[in-house]
């Protein structure tokens, strides 16, 4: 039987290759991230290291670990994603070769028994290639992570030889998985359908499409609304669910949308172009092609709903923390220094409060049953009588006054974490040593304010850079900024909004590193899928070609003609995919809100026009290209050669 | 020779219906008050209406009529492709208008083959292949042979390796004919088997079907509109509105060019 499906190979070689490269492209990067996983996962801490350094590199290597999990994840989403969708579109393709084996004798289990046997084929020599091409991924990612101060330069992703075992299993069990319900379909093919010349347009909106649609549509709401009663990191995690959930909702709908929006395009260029003889046609082609445009838009709307969406969360992200230090910090300078220049600060004339803030890594035990291990954390060493004058903090419970020697004040949500109260002794490790503190105050959710504050005398000298938020009394600022770089020499002076500018763009740089950290290779993926639905969709439309141009159309508004239906469905995929990331930044946007107390809305309109012009020229140049190489015979020999 | 009524056991048809004594022996194909309808209440169309007929074994029956009176959806349910909307379709004996979706693939397998206008060939096998093809579904390995004789027969014994597209329209068509009879069938189903070949290939194609009659007692039911291709038949059937209204043995192109024209009137 096989050999029918391998003989296709001949006249159907786009699909095979489409197919086969989807899955090479979604094991390498399921292998890379899962390597790469595993590597971060179990580090090697050099000993040695002092408790503070020990601390640090364990966090750079949990937080490498957070990332690729979510790397992990996203891979493996995608790759079931493009996957499913390029073979349940290569089955769609060749409907009526399969209604002509159920005609002269097929029977359903041997028409899906076809596929199966094909999908293991597919799925085995994808695998062998992305097993290759995973190498090399691993190896970028290896880099990513050290580029983005994760880990440190010596890190290693470690081949292991039973990844082989797993990434086959992905990428054939991805390949199955993928075809299982187009073979169901494929099965169902009705012999009837061979006797119609054009195929008889197969039903795209099944009743399991509509059930996959509509159950992501309403998870994807539910989780928005979840995401804002969550706030803080839950929604950042969060808005990733969403987004997906949202390309899944919208793709499943595609078909049903994709003819409307079409409609609306249409409507717009006949208003804009009124004399486009072409249009009728294209309008009409979009209607009987749900199947190819929505094969197309697929890839096209993760795109923009993967990057646009977490990126907008990042940005929605870095835009509340910025109003919030607006909001929170009251003060016209900001000293930093190598050293403790606290009384040299407090000495100079005209300045009124000087509260000194020391950032400090701290331990907590992540697990308050009582094991000891413990975690890196963050904390800010804090004088309380200043920090309460040069800091606007509201809703505190306890008093942050009596933040005194063996005491602590932690965030509500870590509280909760370490199930310690007001009152409570929570353990923290401080500078290599153990220590029991009182919980003298909880904060509320914050983006900026650390989850842990501590007084500035249980700190040793720490060689950490020291920060000051200084109040000064006199209006002539620059007389004090020159005192100031007088008494300290090593100090560097900036005003509140300087300061608060380059904070926000050093997180903003940060956040889009680990964007791409994060999507770049899916985005890539994505992309290589785009072209591949083009190339597969044109497979198909050779005869469909030479009998327009049969009809009187030159070749050139045949490749026109084709040109203006794959930017019409670019649209649409932007559409929805801007859908999906507009759903996935209106979540985050409501959570940080609630935060930081008032209205933050921020869309990143460049990247979404970035993925958009992307977008239209993979699949515009592929169109043209592929649209050139099935016209190239002359229309009259394609027709007459039938078959 | 093949055991036709081998493939459906009796035992797998439901025990209410009769099956013990065909309706008549000698008929391939019976339809008893066949019914075919399409659509919901607003767009209504009788295909088929109380259509009684038997196409006996051996003989080569023409279906005619306008458009839309029903002639391929006679044909359709003669090869189990639609069920009818009531009545029964019988086969050989045996009554297939419930026949399971697996029995019907069974039918396809050994009862039926069908020829039609535009070959529906797979286009990326040999002619060779594409004979094989049906014995080779239905889990039977073809000897080398049967398919060499069964293309011999059509005249094609020198194009065996050759792929579809490499072939003329009436050598395509004569491969189609070959794996539709590779089997054996009781009956070929053809729609418009010359309807895309120039006057010269289809009367090779006619007299080739003919033969098959004449020599092998095979039955065919063929769908034309043309009279001349009608003519090549034992009996033409003039199919209008879904009803039989018109029969014909031992046309002639003439005979049967003037019931059209009388039925159009």
């Amino acid at each position: 039987m096989y050999f029918t499906s391998l003989t296709t190979l001949r006249d159907r070689w786009q699909l095979f290759v489409g197919a086969v490269v989807t899955i090479c492209f979604g094991v390498a990067l399921v292998q890379a991230s899962l390597l790469t996983l595993i590597a971060a996962a179990t580090p090697t801490i050099p000993s040695g290291l002092s408790s503070t350094d020990e601390l640090l590199l364990r966090d750079g290597y949990s937080g490498a670990t957070a990332l690729m999990g979510m790397l992990v994840g996203i891979s493996a989403f995608v790759a079931v994603f493009i996957v499913g969708s390029t073979f349940a579109f290569t089955v769609a393709q060749r409907r009526r070769d399969f209604a002509l084996l159920r005609l002269i004798g097929a029977s359903r289990r041997q028409v899906r028994r076809l596929l199966f046997g094909e999908a293991v084929v597919l799925g085995a020599l994808g695998t062998t290639l992305g097993v290759f091409l995973g190498t090399a991924v691993a190896h970028y990612e290896e880099r990513m992570l050290v580029d983005l101060d994760f880990v440190p330069p010596g890190f290693e992703v470690e081949w292991r030889p039973w990844i082989i075992a797993v990434s086959a299993g992905v990428g054939i069990g991805v390949a199955i998985f993928g075809s299982l319900g187009a073979a169901h379909r494929a099965g169902r093919v009705r012999p009837m359908a061979a006797l119609s010349e054009v195929g008889v347009a197969d039903k795209v909106m099944t009743l399991p499409r509509w059930l996959i649609g509509l159950t992501a549509l309403s998870g994807a709401i539910a989780m928005i609304i979840v995401a804002s009663a969550v706030g803080g990191e839950g929604a950042l995690a969060l808005s990733i669910s969403v987004c997906l959930v949202l390309v899944i909702a919208l793709s499943a709908l595609a078909p049903v949308i994709v003819p409307v929006v079409a409609g609306v395009i249409g409507l717009v260029s006949r208003i804009v172009l009124p004399r486009s003889r072409l249009g009728e046609l294209i309008r009409s082609n979009l209607r009987s092609g749900v199947r190819r445009s929505s094969s197309t838009a697929a890839p096209i709307m993760m795109l923009i709903g993967l990057t646009v969406g977490l990126s907008g969360a990042m940005d929605v992200m870095g835009a509340g923390s910025q109003a919030e230090t607006i909001q929170t910090l009251d003060g016209d300078l900001v000293v930093t220094a190598p050293e403790a220049i606290g009384d040299e600060l407090a000495a100079i004339p005209g300045v009124d409060v000087v509260s000194e803030e020391v950032p400090v890594v701290v331990g907590v035990q992540d697990d308050p049953s009582g094991s000891q291990s413990f975690v890196a954390a963050m904390a800010l060493a804090i004088d309380p009588e200043t920090y309460v004058q040069t800091h606007r903090v509201h809703d505190v419970d306890g008093d942050l006054q009596a933040l005194h020697s063996d005491t602590v004040a932690l965030s509500r949500s870590l509280a909760g974490e370490l199930q310690v109260g007001l009152g409570d002794t929570a353990m923290l490790r401080i500078n290599g040593v153990e220590r029991g503190l009182r919980v003298a105050a909880t904060l509320p959710a914050s983006l900026v304010t650390p989850e842990i504050l501590l007084p500035l005398d249980l700190t040793p000298p720490s060689e950490s850079e020291h920060r000051y938020i200084v109040q000064v009394m006199s209006p002539d600022v620059a007389d004090i900024v020159v005192a100031i770089a007088a008494a300290s020499p090593t100090a560097e002076v900036s005003t509140m909004t300087e300061w608060i500018g380059g904070y926000t763009d050093a997180q903003e740089r940060m956040s889009r590193h680990i964007i791409v950290a994060l999507v770049g290779l899916a985005a890539l993926y994505t992309a290589i899928a785009m072209a591949n639905a083009v190339v597969i969709a044109a497979a198909d439309r050779r005869e469909e070609f030479a009998i327009a141009r049969l009809t009187g159309l030159s070749r050139a508004q045949v490749v026109r003609t084709a040109l203006w239906e794959s930017l019409t469905v670019v649209a649409v995929g932007t559409v929805l995919g801007g859908l999906a990331a507009g759903g996935t930044v209106l979540g985050v946007s409501r959570a940080v809100s609630d935060i930081v107390g008032t209205r933050v809305v921020s869309a990143p309109w460049s990247l979404f026009g970035a993925a958009a012009v992307g977008a239209t020229l993979i699949v515009g140049v592929t169109t043209v290209l592929t649209a050139l190489a099935t016209t190239r015979d002359k229309p009259i020999a394609v027709a007459a050669a039938r078959q | 020779m093949y055991d036709n009524t081998a493939t459906i056991q009796r035992s797998d048809c439901p025990p209410h219906r009769d099956l013990t004594r065909p309706i008549t022996a000698e008929a391939a194909v019976e339809f008893h008050n066949v019914t075919r309808t399409y659509g919901s209440r607003h767009t209504h169309v009788v295909a088929l209406d109380n259509v009684t007929v038997a196409f006996p074994a051996g003989t080569w029956t023409a279906v005619m009529g306008p458009s839309g009176s029903g002639k391929s959806t006679l044909l359709h349910c003669a090869g189990g492709l639609e069920r009818p909307t009531s009545g029964q379709v019988v086969m050989a004996g045996r009554d297939i208008t419930d026949a399971s979706e697996g029995e019907l693939t069974q039918l396809r397998r050994t009862d039926v083959g069908f020829v039609f206008q535009n070959f529906n060939l797979i286009a990326s096998l040999s002619a060779e292949r594409n004979v094989a093809m049906p014995l080779r579904l239905a889990g039977r390995k073809p000897s080398r042979r049967d398919v060499q004789d069964v293309l011999a027969s059509v005249g094609l014994a020198d194009r065996m390796r050759h792929r579809p597209r490499e072939l003329s329209g009436g050598q395509q068509q004569r491969v189609a004919i070959a794996r539709a009879m590779v089997t054996r069938p009781t009956v070929l189903l053809a729609d418009e088997p010359t309807g895309a070949l120039d006057s010269k290939t289809a009367r090779t194609i006619l007299s080739m079907l003919r033969s098959m009659v004449d020599h092998d007692g095979q039955t065919i039911v063929m769908v034309t509109h043309d009279p001349v291709v009608a003519a090549s038949a034992d009996e033409v059937l003039f199919l209008s509105d879904g009803q039989i209204v018109d029969r014909l043995t031992s046309p002639s192109a003439r005979s049967v060019a003037d019931r059209l024209a009388r039925l159009e009137d």
